[in-house]
């Protein structure tokens, strides 16, 4: 995106600010995609209960920087519910924040959802995010698409879900315009996740399931 | 069988008593340099799949035990077992999926059986697919599992009974013109099959959900329906389940049809069997005729 679109967006979101504070419209932030101005008036104003609505719009992520104030996924009430579709909704859920996270790199609401004795969930998504922070390395792409064959309550507090997935090709950039490394798109692959109920679901682990 | 068949152990309990071998545990420590890749790579599921079983191991006392210390064991961990099927045609509703009726198969062109081995709490320790007819990559003896086998019918049970095939029809019966849309369909019918075992009724259903056709000439196709007649179809009319031969001869056209079971013990709920039964249809001869234009006049 160019750096004319973004002061476009920037500004007809504080215009919107600025002037029509009362017209809430409630709809649901925008997912993945830059916004034009007029989406962009519906978001800032939709979420009056957080002290964000001074925040400048979503910017996605590109070669010249990471994604900026990528808006966090809301967990779905359905996804709270000890039941096969609850845990169902869960997983889908989970994949909303993983993609979130890879934008982001901000762990903190998946760390929340995931055990620590969730190898993978530390191996591949918690620690390399962490890592990309630190190290100020950014993604562009790699979105994971889950699809759910299976759900069952295996225990008292326990469900399986079993997801088949795919990510997008991906490019990881070190500093502008560098490209540290291209990741091809991830074929289907299977998984089981393990989820633990304690007021709510959590990843308690997460197999391979082919 | 195209299944990838990972991990060869025979038995969960020689599984358990293997020693962790050293090296198992490659720590995931970052190596500097290598880019940050936050994604669920196939390789890292290896990686930790293989900790989280020697996690397993190491909570068990080590190999050289006495042998009347591992029955001891033996007899204490225990296993449930969950064979299912996951999103096969027919299924979504039960499994809220996207049925896919080219998804990776076995040889016999049925659905890999799912298979779960959970623990007492119901955690899942290892999960694959495995074909019918072909021995489980792992299995659980018996004195290992939580709860008693109830009456089951297996798939090589369900098998045996005499499921019969589809009938094909074609229109035109059984004569095409080359480039024409010859129109099939198959008969849908399911069948129902009386047994006793161990003192009990037992009924059986063979439900079909899937018509794979062969048309003779190379071309093959899944359908998970099988087409219907159609009185006023014409060659130029394309249907759903219709094929175009692009060469005169003569063709034997057949559909397998994948049979899903459900069982009912003594009256009580139809259960499901996990896997499906293939069962061929008759061979239906079609004879494609290519077609000459003439100018003839009229008078």
């Amino acid at each position: 995106m160019g750096i004319r679109k973004l002061l476009f967006v920037t500004v007809g979101a504080a215009v919107i600010l600025t002037g029509c504070n009362s017209n809430t419209t409630g709809g649901s932030p925008p997912q993945g995609k830059t916004q034009a101005p007029s989406s962009s008036e519906t978001r800032t104003d939709s979420d009056p209960g957080t002290t964000t609505s001074a925040s400048p719009a979503y910017l996605k992520g590109s070669s010249k920087g990471p994604a900026k104030n990528v808006p966090l996924p809301k967990m779905p009430k359905d996804a709270k519910k000890f039941s096969e579709e609850g845990a169902s909704r869960f997983v889908e859920y989970y994949f909303d924040l993983l993609n979130y996270t890879i934008e982001s790199s901000d762990v903190k609401d998946i760390k929340k959802l995931s055990s620590k004795e969730c190898r993978l969930c530390n191996k591949s998504i918690i620690d390399e995010a962490e890592d990309a922070k630190k190290s100020g390395e950014w993604q562009v792409g790699g979105k994971h698409h889950p699809t759910v064959l299976d759900s069952y309550i295996s225990g008292k507090n326990v469900a399986i879900v079993t997801v088949e997935y795919t990510a997008d090709t991906a490019i990881i950039y070190s500093e502008p315009g560098n490209v540290q490394e291209e990741l091809e798109r991830l074929e289907p692959n299977r998984l089981a996740f393990d989820l633990e109920y304690n007021k709510g679901w959590r990843v308690y682990k997460i197999i391979g399931a082919d | 069988m195209s299944v990838p068949n990972r991990f060869l152990i025979p038995s969960i309990s020689v599984l358990l008593f293997i020693t962790p071998t050293h090296g198992a545990l490659t720590n995931s420590a970052v190596v500097i340099g290598n880019p940050a890749e936050v994604r669920i790579t196939e390789e890292d599921v290896e990686e930790t799949d293989e900790e989280e079983r020697t996690l397993i191991l190491s909570k068990l006392p080590k190999q050289n035990l006495p042998e009347e210390q591992k029955n001891k064991l033996r007899n204490i961990e225990k296993f449930k077992i969950r064979d299912y099927d996951a999103c096969i045609p027919g299924r979504e509703n039960v499994n809220a999926c996207d049925s896919n009726p080219d998804q990776e198969k076995c040889d016999d062109g049925t659905y890999p059986i799912d298979r779960q081995i959970l623990d007492a709490k119901g955690h899942v320790i290892y999960q694959f697919r495995y074909c019918p007819g072909e021995s489980p990559e792992i299995r659980v003896p018996r004195e290992n599992l939580l709860e008693k086998v109830p009456i089951t019918i297996t798939i090589q049970k369900f098998r045996s009974f005499p499921i019969k095939g589809s009938t094909i029809q074609s229109a035109p019966n059984k004569f095409s013109l080359r480039n024409g849309h010859t129109h099939f369909w198959a008969s849908k019918n399911t069948q129902e099959f009386k047994s006793n075992l161990s003192g009990s009724d037992v009924r059986i259903k063979a439900i079909p959900i899937q018509w794979n056709w062969n048309y003779g000439d190379g071309a093959t196709r899944n359908l998970s329906f099988p087409g219907e007649a159609m009185p006023s179809h014409t060659l130029h009319d394309e249907t759903p389940s219709s094929h175009s031969y692009s060469e005169t001869g003569k063709f034997g056209v057949k559909v397998t049809t994948l049979y899903r079971g459900e069982f009912s013990v003594d009256g009580g709920p139809w259960q499901a069997i996990p896997g499906q039964a293939a069962v061929p249809s008759n061979t239906l001869p079609i004879d494609v005729w290519r077609t000459e234009k003439e100018l003839i006049a009229n008078d």
